[in-house]
């Protein structure tokens, strides 16, 4: 499984790139201005899109850690390492173009917006992950403590997101027209980035997986044939 | 030996190293009384407006203080290369991490005794009306705070940087039970009825998290 | 306006760059065990 992965990445290069110009396209051609907030509302095409991915890179992660922990094949954990590692950067992408669109339309760079805010909390998820990749001591404990994580870091999003709604709901903040029902043209060209991203997103995996598993490789022949 | 017996070994054995050195508690306790006191002096006294934070301030300050507890969970063990003795547990690790995770929990009970009294003196919180809400949201917030700072606390114990990722691991996870802990306090203290829905969600996140430490715990102590 | 081409801009070179990364370095793996192991081949077993 983990070949056709690697081997998908060729395939899903050009058609991201193709998927790109064409939700650009739309984004300045086809998608209209909206009343309220002008061109800036425009954000809208390239912040949601991002939030697939992200979460996607999430359930990467944690299956990948379940798989790990179930078969002990180092495949599982590279599809968790590689879904962290892209993960966090469309994470992170959702988190600072979030502001860029707050800040013009409200005034203000935050908004405890409910996603926003749970957005925000799997980063430091995300990135407690990939400081426990980077600190335990060890390969093999690193691995099985983050699939661990994973897993505890995922029942826990439920439970954060009821938090977050708990502090947070409760501020007159206007909620994020994303989900109000965009009219034609505006959903197609929402759609089209979402599937421009989530093309990259399966592209930027697939090459990490292969450098994950380029490495091990190497390891072994270093273990192998030491001074090659 | 039975699992339920490893479990009161274990949590006996940390009970008994507790009490004798001291050091753990009497550190989390001068910890916690720096705090309250720190923030009893800087707050502006009195206006309605500083009374809402305290709630959770006070909830702040028992997190803090208990990552300080929590990161030399496993430090005897660690030191004296004990930890292969707890895998060699003749039962489901799931045990040692009960005992271990019920010694915790001991722990914080105590410290948030002390930190309710010092809140008393301190703050002027006054506790008794609102006693039994208070006495649950206590040990409901201390459960879930044990469990979790148990689990991760074994996870970070041998990696780097362990102060560092420790709190890096924890605060994510354990965000509902403070969120949660916060508004029930602010809500007893006010006089105001507690939501059963929170009560629940507070006693879900204990259930599913002392369940799901109990199984992965055996993963963890590999290592 | 510039909001708009700020985010934009951030989104679309910060997935270039990253992507030139991960090709950078899958270049460089691939090129030391190319060596080792005895002739080139696009996938293992």
């Amino acid at each position: 499984m983990e070949e056709r992965i690697i081997r998908s990445a060729r395939v899903l290069a050009p058609l991201s790139v193709v998927a790109v110009l064409v939700w650009l396209g739309m984004v300045v051609f086809v998608a209209p201005p909206e009343r309220v907030q002008g061109v800036v509302q425009k954000i809208l095409y390239v912040h949601v899109p991002c939030v697939l991915p992200a979460y996607l890179g999430f359930i990467l992660t944690a299956l990948g850690g379940l798989g790990f922990l179930l078969t002990r094949r180092e495949q599982w954990d590279r599809l968790a390492h590689s879904g962290a590692e892209v993960g966090v950067v469309f994470c992170s992408l959702i988190l600072l173009t979030g502001p860029i669109w707050a800040k013009p339309v409200w005034g203000h760079w935050w908004v405890w917006d409910l996603r926003l805010t749970s957005t925000l909390v799997l980063w430091f998820m995300y990135v407690a992950y990939l400081f426990l990749r980077a600190f335990v001591i060890g390969s093999d404990p690193a691995r099985t403590l983050a699939s661990v994580y994973g897993i505890v870091g995922t029942a826990a999003i439920p439970f954060v997101y009821y938090a977050v709604d708990l502090a947070r709901g409760s501020t007159l903040h206007p909620s994020n027209p994303a989900r109000e029902g965009l009219p034609g043209s505006m959903a197609a060209t929402w759609i089209a980035g979402t599937l421009a991203l989530l093309l990259v997103f399966a592209y930027l995996v697939a090459r990490r997986l292969e450098i994950a598993r380029l490495e091990a490789e190497a390891l072994e022949h270093a273990v192998r044939e030491p001074g090659i | 030996m039975s699992g339920p017996r490893v479990a009161a070994a274990v949590l006996a054995k940390d009970l008994l190293l507790d009490l004798r050195s001291k050091d753990r508690l009497g550190h989390m306790a001068v910890f916690a009384a720096l705090v309250v006191v720190l923030l009893s002096i800087s707050l502006p006294s009195g206006t309605p407006a500083t009374r809402v934070w305290i709630p959770t301030l006070i909830w702040v300050v028992f997190l803090f203080t208990s990552l300080l507890g929590l990161g030399r969970s496993f430090q005897a063990e660690s030191e004296h290369g004990a930890i292969a003795l707890l895998v060699q547990a003749p039962c489901d690790r799931g045990w040692v991490f009960l005992g271990k995770a019920g010694a915790n929990l001991l722990a914080l009970l105590g410290v948030e005794v002390w930190t309710a009294i010092l809140c008393t003196v301190f703050l002027d919180i006054v506790w008794a009306p609102a006693l039994p809400e208070i006495l649950g949201i206590g040990l409901l917030g201390a459960v879930g705070l044990a469990a979790v700072g148990t689990l991760l606390s074994a996870m970070a114990s041998s990696a780097r940087f362990r102060e560092f990722l420790l709190p890096v691991l924890l605060f994510p996870l354990v965000l509902p039970v403070l969120v949660l802990a916060s508004r029930m306090t602010a809500a007893a203290l006010g006089g105001d009825a507690i939501p059963v829905g929170w009560w629940g969600w507070l006693a879900l996140y204990d259930w599913v998290f002392v369940l799901i430490s109990y199984f992965v715990f055996e993963y963890v102590l590999e290592d | 306006m510039s909001y708009v081409l700020a985010a934009y801009t951030l989104v679309l070179v910060t997935l270039a760059l990253y992507a030139l990364s991960l090709e950078q370095r899958r270049r460089q793996l691939r090129e030391r065990l190319g060596g080792a192991r005895h002739g080139p081949r696009e996938f293992r077993g």
